[in-house]
């Protein structure tokens, strides 16, 4: 009762802060802010699969790039579309593409699931190149039109003002991570867990595995749809380097893993980090991917339980975190 | 008589006023600063003096990481040199005061997102008067829309294709320096057209720049060399690693001369890989005369006949051109880590195109961004190797263009006797190469 | 001989030439997968930097040949520092089936870290190697020219391989090797230091790297972007050739070696997308790989 209460003031600090920000910053820092927010559930998304299914990914970006181009496209190509009905095309578009390849992703686990989700982003890279008529190719997408937000009985709310769109998106980012956070609370998302531990006993009691990885993939596809989406609204661009670079799949990953893994919250964490060490190193943008890199390493080696265990362990419950973190991932993964 | 005797010192004072008034207003027109004037032996790029205070600020947009990092060192170099020359003058006088230049870098990694946060934190966080830049055309448009909506000016001295100033991508706050991928080709056409070279192939990278210049090379071609054959054309991805195969293919299909819009690191390794397969069959393009390259050919033949096409070349007559050569050569002769003894192609024009941005602002006489623009609109600046005009309808500049093969020996290599230009370089008039206002535009 | 087919022979050389190089980086990938479980991403990252290695020697002592000695040594040194002080690191934590994540995760950090390292000491202008006077020019057969310098790699290669599979297949320690990539648990109840084995496989498997990096870089420039497409072209190398199998990573390595020279020949700018679409096609159907014995 007093952990989940916990949960929820914790939910509520975050989302307090997140509101009062516009009156507390400017411009320049409300746009860091809502870029590090969409990663934040990116990342999130990413850990679905990580954290809960045990599934890593090399190529989440396909379905963020998606989601980016489905928006974008939508906007460029037909008037009078509406702001959420966008993000929706966004959305749906990569819950497709997931389900397109999720017949072939479900069969496989380990380095295997891996290798071909980086062989289909690089697919995905290769055709949006190719159709560059329809995507722009290198130069990418930019400059399509936002459209106002229509409460109905309120009226229209103006996006290009930066604090309106900011409210806008953080409620969107924020209603997504928490479903998602549902999400996992659900008996479903129990299952989800058994699968990464155990996948012959859910075969037992009578869940079909591969079905329900499908499910997953598909949730967690959609909510990396939805932040590509809020992603190409903010930046008011899509660039294939942007959304389906080398480093992106590998940035949510790697905020991850910085956050903590096993925990739902830890990715948030792990792009807050990030955020805040790429801002320190902006006067040495030489290094910054460096110093990136080496805290990557030191984590993995040293923190396996990332920022987390750090906070952990500095509260001193890290002998009950310890056992919680490996209950939770390190221990019967039989799946290979 | 009291009173009188006690206004006394006031009068005298009065009147050393006027006269320091009078000296000032008398040396004022002397502020201003002439290019090449200051020391050039301490200047160095990676030790910029520290300047703080009131100063004009200057985003510097480019590369400083990923790939193309080494294109934001050169901008940096070559802005350095024109702030170096001006500060050590004492700076611009705007706005009734005298200013030292001050460069802010904002790095792109050449990904548009990344140079979209740049900009912001250049624009809302450093509060940068104007800013310069850029590799890539997917980055340059990014930089007219942000120019556009912060209302700076955006100078875009290096990205080439054409479509970044049409009708639909141009705004007041734009103004481009450097050609166009279509000037480039025409200039080239134009050229060949004076030579017995008809059988052409096209070997350009897969991304916008590379097939920009591909269909502006053809069009003009057509325009120009209305017998030219052209034998083959492919794309290339960025980056590549190996160009043999595609160098057997151009050999199979019997060119004579190669257009290519690479730059570097994909111009240095095509020229190698001629190299090493001995072949005979020269590039032209604007990068395949970069000295660092050159000079590790071994094969006798290759580079040889490499055409290159520039708004400014080292070996162009101007009076002022030798006088930069000779300031140039002097500073960069014998050093070992920039391996260019002589200001060629973007080098010494970029150069010519940034002294260009600070004498406009030094006649505007202000950091108002209203006035930078209607000075600049039309205006006429004789640069190193001649005039510069800023076109009033689509703020591109219109200037002769340069073409050279190379040979060897050649008195412009780092050594005087290896691969270089031929001596002279050929001008071919901007009224030749440039093109219309684009449409829809006045 | 006419033209066309003086191209096509050369268009194989070509071919041959990169599969060859291909195949020296794609063999240490494949064995150290094999062996240990591990992807080393960095693999290719390792041959970039050979390639660094080489041209610094060069730049002090002058000599290819020096540096061809040197270098390599010097990467499976690096190698086996990442083996015994990192990835056993991680085995340290006990971390059960998610090890696997966590060696992904490594491995993808010092990707990053060798590519950003190098720009930091080098800068990211291409830097030249200087291939040796020896093997500068150009070598006529059936009335058509070569440059001696490719024909040089091939050479090595395939000495290179030669020595592997005499290695690997005649001696004893060859014996324990396989053993070990077969089933490590067994070779280790049978009395193998098996961590010992491991250390060598990973050092034998970047020193290959870097034999291969050292070999490209007077063939290419030298560049911190060399490794993207080296690790994409090994990654398909060990997905279709099966993990762990060398005679597959031959096969592929040569397959797409000669694709990608005549893929530029016919169908240019379409090699990615068959290459990774028959990739996901064949880890789909057959996740052990065309000639894989275990997943």
């Amino acid at each position: 009762m007093k952990n989940s209460f916990r949960k929820w003031l914790l939910w509520a600090a975050i989302l307090a802060g997140l509101y009062t920000a516009p009156v507390l910053f400017g411009v320049f820092e409300l746009n860091l802010l809502l870029g590090a927010s969409i990663f934040a559930l990116f990342s999130l998304s990413l850990n679905l699969l990580l954290s809960f299914t045990g599934l890593l990914s090399f190529g989440h970006a396909m379905f963020f790039a998606s989601g980016a181009y489905g928006t974008a496209l939508v906007l460029t190509r037909l008037d009078g579309c509406s702001l959420l009905s966008a993000i929706f095309v966004g959305a749906a578009s990569a819950v497709l593409v997931a389900l397109v390849l999720s017949p072939l992703l479900v069969r496989v686990g380990g380095h295997t699931f891996a290798m071909l989700t980086m062989a289909f982003s690089q697919i995905m890279y290769a055709t949006v190149m190719k159709f560059s008529h329809l995507t722009g190719g290198n130069d990418g997408m930019s400059g399509f039109p936002i459209p106002p937000l229509v409460i109905p009985a309120v009226g229209l709310i103006d996006m290009s003002l930066e604090r309106n769109f900011y409210y806008f998106s953080i409620s969107i980012l924020g209603l997504s991570a928490w479903v998602m956070w549902f999400f996992t609370r659900t008996p479903f998302g129990s299952i989800m867990v058994s699968i990464r531990d155990n996948p012959d006993r859910v075969t037992y009691l009578g869940f079909n595995v591969p079905l329900s990885k499908a499910i997953i993939l598909g949730v967690s596809a959609g909510f990396a749809g939805v932040a590509g989406s809020v992603y190409a609204l903010f930046q008011n661009m899509v660039s294939v380097d942007g959304v389906l670079g080398p480093l992106s799949s590998f940035t949510p990953l790697i905020n991850c893993f910085i956050g903590g893994l096993g925990t739902f919250i830890g990715p948030v964490f792990g792009t807050g980090i990030g955020t805040i060490l790429l801002e320190l190193m902006s006067a040495h943008p030489e290094q910054a991917q460096l110093v990136f890199s080496l805290v990557l390493i030191s984590v993995v080696l040293f923190l396996p339980g990332g920022a987390i265990m750090l906070y952990w362990k500095i509260t001193s419950r890290w002998i009950v975190l310890r056992n919680k973190f490996q209950t939770a991932i390190l221990k019967g993964n039989h799946e290979s | 008589m009291k009173s009188i005797r006690a206004l006394f010192p006031s009068v005298i004072y009065f009147c050393l006023l006027c006269l320091y008034i009078i000296s000032g207003l008398d040396t004022e027109p002397a502020i201003a600063f002439t290019p090449l004037k200051a020391d050039f032996s301490t200047y160095d790029p990676n030790k910029p003096e520290i300047i703080s205070g009131d100063t004009i600020k200057v985003g510097l947009l480019e590369p400083f990481s990923g790939q193309s990092a080494a294109a934001g060192e050169i901008s940096n170099w070559l802005l350095g040199w024109v702030v170096h020359d001006i500060n050590s003058q004492g700076g611009i006088m705007v706005d009734g005061k005298m200013k030292m230049i001050q460069v802010i870098k904002g790095d792109t990694a050449t990904q548009p997102v990344v140079a979209k946060r740049a900009l912001q934190r250049l624009i809302l966080k450093d509060k940068v008067d104007l800013f310069v830049g850029t590799a890539g055309s997917h980055i340059a448009i990014i930089g007219n829309q942000m120019a556009e909506k912060y209302q700076k000016i955006f100078m875009n001295y290096s990205a080439y294709s054409v479509h970044l100033m049409n009708a639909q991508n141009f705004n007041r706050y734009t103004f481009r320096t450097c050609s166009t991928t279509d000037i480039n080709a025409k200039a080239l056409a134009y050229y060949f057209s004076k030579t017995p070279i008809r059988k052409f192939y096209i070997l350009c990278q897969d991304y916008s720049y590379g097939q920009d210049f591909g269909a502006s090379i053809k069009k003009a071609l057509e325009e120009f060399v209305p017998d030219a054959e052209i034998v083959g054309e492919v794309y290339h991805p960025l980056w590549l690693k190996d160009f043999a195969p595609y160098l057997s293919k151009v050999q199979a299909s019997g060119a004579e001369m190669i257009i290519s819009s690479d730059w570097p690191p994909d111009s240095w390794n095509l020229m190698l890989a001629i190299d090493q397969m001995g072949m005979n069959i020269p590039v032209s393009g604007q990068f395949f005369d970069d000295p660092r390259m050159s000079q590790n050919l071994k094969n006798k033949k290759a580079g040889l006949g490499n055409t290159v096409v520039n708004f400014h070349l080292c070996n162009v007559e101007t009076e002022l051109n030798s006088r930069f050569n000779k300031i140039f050569h002097d500073r960069y002769k014998d050093n070992e880590k920039v391996q260019i003894a002589w200001p060629s192609g973007v080098v010494g024009g970029v150069i010519g195109h940034f002294y260009w941005l600070f004498d406009v602002i030094q006649r505007a006489g202000t950091m108002n961004t209203e006035k930078i623009i209607s000075t600049w609109e039309g205006d006429t600046y004789e640069s190193f190797s001649g005039k510069l005009t800023m076109r009033k309808c689509d703020h591109q500049a219109v200037m002769d263009m340069f073409v050279s093969p190379l040979v060897s020996p050649s008195k412009w290599s780092k050594t005087g006797d290896g691969l270089g230009y031929q001596d002279h370089g050929i001008r071919i008039p901007s009224d030749i190469v440039i093109s219309p206002c684009p449409e829809g535009l006045k | 001989m006419d033209a066309i087919a003086v191209m096509l022979i050369t268009q194989g050389i070509h071919g041959l030439a990169y599969g060859m190089l291909l195949f020296l980086v794609a063999s240490g990938f494949t064995l150290i997968f094999g062996m240990m479980g591990i992807l080393n991403i960095a693999h290719a990252s390792f041959f970039m930097l050979a390639a660094y290695f080489a041209f610094q020697i060069m730049q002090w002592s002058g000599s290819f040949w020096l540096a061809l000695l040197l270098a390599p040594i010097a990467i499976a040194g690096l190698g086996i520092l990442m083996e015994r002080l990192m990835l056993r690191q991680i085995r340290k934590f006990k971390l059960g089936k998610a090890v696997v994540l966590f060696e992904l995760m490594l491995t993808v950090g010092i990707m990053v870290c060798i590519e950003e390292a190098v720009k930091n000491l080098w800068g990211t202008d291409p830097e030249i190697v200087n291939a040796p006077e020896l093997l500068r020019g150009l070598v006529q057969f059936f009335g058509m020219t070569y440059p001696v310098y490719r024909i040089f790699i091939i050479g090595l290669s395939c000495s290179i391989l030669l020595l592997l599979g005499l290695i690997l297949f005649k001696t004893r320690l060859g014996n324990v090797v396989r053993a070990a990539v077969q089933d490590a648990d067994m070779a280790g109840a049978l009395g193998v230091n098996v961590p010992l084995v491991f250390t060598l496989v990973f050092g034998l498997g970047t020193w290959l790297a870097g034999i291969a990096g050292v070999a490209a870089a007077p063939m290419l420039t030298v560049f911190p972007g060399l490794a993207n497409q080296m690790m994409l072209d090994s990654f398909i190398v060990v997905a279709l050739g099966g993990f762990g199998s060398l005679f597959g990573a031959f096969v592929i390595s040569m397959l797409l070696g000669e694709l990608t020279a005549f893929g530029i020949q016919f169908f240019p700018g379409y090699s990615t997308i068959i290459l990774f679409g028959f990739m996901a096609l064949v880890l789909t159907i057959r996740p052990s790989g065309l000639f894989g014995e275990k997943e």
